[in-house]
């Protein structure tokens, strides 16, 4: 591989990595490939971006925090053994700031093998984020949390998927969950799941949806049909009306009223709402109408595992919070996601032939390692 | 304890207690057979470490190389006398000769041999012994200092190049048998030997490793180097990241690799 000529405008971080190119940034830092070399090869590295000299203690304090958090997040992620996990090369300090560099997974993501399948069944779906919830229930047992599970940040390699990104600082478990699960609906389904976080953010991009937001605010909610339309969408954002116009674009929705339509209050509404919902829901819910865990979810024609359809509700329905670790523990759990335990280094212990000897020679072995 | 006090005076001398971190890790490369082995022990005499890379057909060197293992460990078990480069030195010489005399399943000499590179520290006083390819290094201030000779061919070839007893047309024609050994477990006879009667003095941080020739024959000084730095943040996972690196850079044939590093803090 012939190497590029330095150019003047080239980045080079810890007069070792030359930043190739940006592929995301935010108000903390950057996420960037770049090119190591000492050990020639392209690696990712996330970096933590901090002025040197801060003005304000409190300020200095965020970022001295900051820092730590992010070096902890990456020192712990060091240590876990996934195959689903980037192996973590370094982590460094970098005046107030930090970068981790990481392997550089080349392989298709798993967005660009979903623009060619429109929808998988659940097994296939399963199949493949297994490994990738698997390495989430690792993180998450030792309280890392990745903040950007999404059809680009999991490449598919032969052997398994492997969440590629950097772990963010403050993303929490509910968040990786809920993208977990999305991703799942949208990989069976072939629709973008819109979650409130999502929303808010496709809200921001597209300002001609201003006024269907107002519109459909005034617009009194219809729990049924407000469920249709959160799955009436195509992945690329463009709106299919498969019912009323106005309420069929959940983008526009506001997160209040995304909230309310998975809301358990709603239910009871009226007398023909519940006949009619009753009428729609999923064979396998065995909770009534008046049950106030009750959902008016309805997850389309899918005919999902009990398990998967509960853990679906507990992580984006529960009103009072999210309970993620209890979905994750829940899905690690099920008998249809088998996911296997890290194994521990065994303890060292002193071979006998070593130990009778010490013994007969009065020796005291403090430490012994060795391939015999 | 106030620092600002003039009247303040150290009524006990703080000695700082010093201890050894030890990881090893160890591939197989693309060979049928793993003939490294490698050991380390820590008892009141201190610690003892050593990797033996064997060689011979078959099994013959993983046979020996797990001998001059064992032995060397179960001396340092039976060790009373404080003259450590004595006994590394004995023990070198009984293992060359155990090593000469084993025999097959027929009978016949087996013909294995295995090279040795052991350190051993006590007191932040480290003292090594060196036989064959096997490499030991000094990490210290970001740099790394291999404190051993190869002895190969090669480092005859020198020796007799410098000294003027053949000529550059006859040191390049000798060059192809550069790497075969000249010393090693299993001679009968070895007599060269790398080893030091002063003790070198580690400072807290010196990492030492020890490896085979399947580690530096694959990355460069500099890329170990590298390596070390990069895990200094967590020093249990060096040894594995370093024969992950190497495993990544295998094209076609990659021998047995084993790194054993020892960091005194």
């Amino acid at each position: 591989m012939l190497l590029n000529k330095k150019s003047e405008d080239t980045v080079v971080i810890g007069k070792r990595y030359a930043v190739r190119n940006v592929i995301r940034s935010d108000e903390y830092g950057e996420v960037c490939k770049a090119y190591d070399t000492v050990m020639l090869r392209t690696v990712r590295m996330t970096r933590l971006i901090a002025e040197d000299a801060p003005q304000e203690v409190g300020r200095a304090y965020e970022l001295y925090r900051r820092r730590e958090q992010f070096l902890q997040a990456y020192r712990t992620l060091s240590s876990l053994r996934s195959s689903s996990l980037p192996l973590i090369y370094t982590i460094q300090q970098e005046g107030m700031g930090a970068f981790a560099v990481y392997e550089n997974v080349c392989a298709p993501s798993l967005g660009e093998m979903l623009r060619t399948e429109k929808r998988v069944s659940f097994e296939t779906a399963k199949e493949r984020l297994l490994p990738v919830t698997a390495a989430l229930k690792l993180m998450h047992d030792k309280g890392v949390f990745h903040g950007n599970v999404s059809k680009d940040s999991i490449v598919m390699t032969n052997t398994t998927a492997v969440l590629s990104d950097a772990v963010g600082i403050d993303a929490d478990a509910a968040q990786d969950i809920r993208a977990l699960l999305s991703l799942m609906f949208r990989m069976m389904t072939g629709k973008h799941l819109q979650t409130a976080q999502t929303q808010e953010t496709a809200v921001q991009k597209s300002s001609e949806h201003d006024a269907l937001v107002q519109d459909a605010k005034e617009t009194p909610l219809s729990a049924p049909d407000k469920i249709e339309d959160i799955y009436s969408h195509s992945d690329n954002g463009s709106h299919t009306h498969d019912t009323d116009t106005k309420q069929n674009d959940a983008e526009s929705l506001h997160s209040d009223e995304m909230e309310d339509i998975y809301s358990h209050s709603d239910i009871g509404s009226g007398s023909n709402g519940t006949a009619q919902r009753a009428e729609t829901l999923p064979s396998s819910a065995n909770q009534t109408a008046d049950d106030p865990t009750f959902s008016i979810y309805r997850i389309g024609e899918l005919s999902l595992p009990n398990d998967l359809e509960f853990c679906i509700r507990q992580a984006f329905l529960t009103k009072e919070g999210l309970s993620a670790d209890g979905v994750l523990t829940h899905l690690y759990h099920s008998r249809d996601f088998a996911v296997g335990r890290q194994n521990e280094k065994p303890a060292v212990s002193v071979p006998p032939d070593f130990a009778a000897l010490a013994e007969k020679y009065h020796t005291e072995i403090r430490s012994l390692i060795t391939s015999l | 304890m106030n620092t600002t006090d003039q009247n303040y005076s150290v009524t006990e001398e703080y000695t700082p207690q010093h201890r050894l971190e030890i990881t090893a890790s160890s591939v197989i490369g693309t060979r049928k057979y793993q003939q490294d082995s490698y050991g380390s022990i820590e008892t009141e005499q201190g610690a003892l470490a050593l990797i033996c890379d064997g060689m011979g057909g078959l099994q013959g060197g993983e046979i020996a190389s797990a001998l001059a293992v064992r032995m060397m460990l179960e001396d340092y078990i039976r060790l009373k006398t404080e003259d450590i480069p004595a006994f590394l030195k004995r023990n070198v010489c009984e293992i060359d000769r155990r090593v000469y005399q084993l025999k097959d399943e027929y009978g016949r000499q087996l013909g294995a041999g295995s090279t040795l590179a052991a350190v051993h520290i006590k007191d932040g006083l480290m003292r090594w012994i060196s036989v064959g390819d096997s490499k030991i290094y000094v990490f210290r201030d970001n740099e790394l200092h291999c404190i051993v000779r190869e002895h190969n061919y090669l480092l005859m070839l020198n020796e007799l190049y410098t000294s003027g007893q053949i000529t550059i047309e006859q040191y390049r024609h000798e060059q192809s048998d550069a790497e075969a050994l000249i010393s090693y477990l299993g001679m009968g006879n070895v007599s060269l030997m790398d080893t030091e009667e002063r003790p070198l003095r580690l400072l807290s941080g010196d990492i030492v490793l020890i490896c085979s020739d399947g580690l530096y024959k694959t990355l460069s000084d500099r890329q170990i180097e590298a390596v070390i730095k990069d895990n200094s943040f967590a020093f249990g996972r060096t040894a594995d990241v370093l024969t992950q690196e190497v495993m990544r850079k295998v094209r076609r044939s990659q021998d047995n690799t084993t790194v054993l590093l020892l960091k005194y803090i």
